[in-house]
């Protein structure tokens, strides 16, 4: 934990409300883009991100500050999204997330979208990004989790086992696995990416 | 067939290039040898360049405008919730 977090959870415990917005304020685009990317659906990451929020700021007073907070928010994160999917699977819930955004354009009305100049090249680059999506809901939750810290953001092993609270070996396993996974979601696009053997 | 296992052992840090220069040379070496795991190594190869091709969504400013407000309503909820249950206790 740097001295600027330090200074931030002193200011929280003395009372000042304007420390922790300070705090949010500081990690929120991150802390969404790694909802956007556990479940896959704007709503339910912007209601992940405040979920962590909400349990940080009641846990802070007992942090002790043995990480940065961002990789504490991080395990927070992880183990709600974890016990979210547990408890909607208890209730039998099965969101159907594969739709299209074609079909309700109105549901991501913050989403700035990157101008692509030709329709084909627009709709090809959407297809692909619903397939990815698509590959990464098939996904655990556990493994999913491990995949996103490691792939998008760039954790090593060792700090994901900590935050999921798993052996390296456990990670590197479900990790192996949810490549595998993914592999073979997403084989049909080797030959459209001219990732095909040369022979 | 043993280095084969040991080779499904070190696929993960070869795909994210955390072996050590020892480690990397034991697998490069069984790769050479080896056509099932220099494909299955491959083919995962081409799976993260795939997904490397995923883009985060761009958030526009609007989002976060309104986040700290929603933010702090669910925490004031929370805090009405707990006071009508000590007053209720």
């Amino acid at each position: 934990m740097d001295s600027h977090e330090q200074r931030l959870i002193h200011r929280f415990r003395e009372g000042d409300a304007a420390a922790f917005r300070e705090l949010v304020e500081g990690c929120q685009e991150t802390i969404f883009q790694l909802a956007i990317e556990l479940t896959g659906d704007w709503d339910d990451a912007d209601d992940l991100s405040q979920q962590v929020f909400i349990k940080a700021y009641h846990a802070l007073p007992r942090f002790r500050g043995e990480t940065k907070i961002i990789s504490w928010l991080y395990r927070i994160m992880v183990n709600t999204h974890i016990d979210n999917s547990r408890k909607e699977r208890a209730r039998g819930w099965r969101v159907d997330l594969s739709a299209s955004d074609e079909d309700h354009p109105e549901e991501e009305p913050y989403i700035t979208r990157a101008a692509e100049d030709d329709p084909e090249t627009r709709t090809a680059a959407r297809h692909m990004q619903d397939h990815i999506n698509r590959a990464l809901e098939t996904l655990a939750p556990r493994q999913r989790s491990v995949f996103v810290l490691r792939h998008y953001h760039d954790l090593p092993l060792k700090e994901i086992a900590g935050i999921l609270r798993l052996s390296v070996g456990s990670v590197k396993s479900q990790l192996f696995r949810a490549i595998r996974r993914l592999q073979k979601e997403l084989a049909f696009y080797k030959a459209e990416l001219g990732l095909e053997d040369p022979s | 067939m043993s280095s084969c296992i040991r080779c499904k052992k070190m696929m993960v840090g070869a795909l994210y290039q955390g072996l050590s220069s020892r480690r990397q040379r034991i697998f490069d070496a069984h790769l050479a040898s080896c056509p099932e795991c220099a494909e299955e190594y491959q083919q995962l190869s081409w799976t993260l360049k795939i997904m490397d091709r995923r883009q985060a969504p761009a958030v526009a400013p609007a989002f976060w405008e309104g986040f700290w407000g929603r933010l702090s309503n669910r925490l004031e909820q929370g805090r009405d919730r707990a006071y009508r249950r000590d007053w209720r206790s």
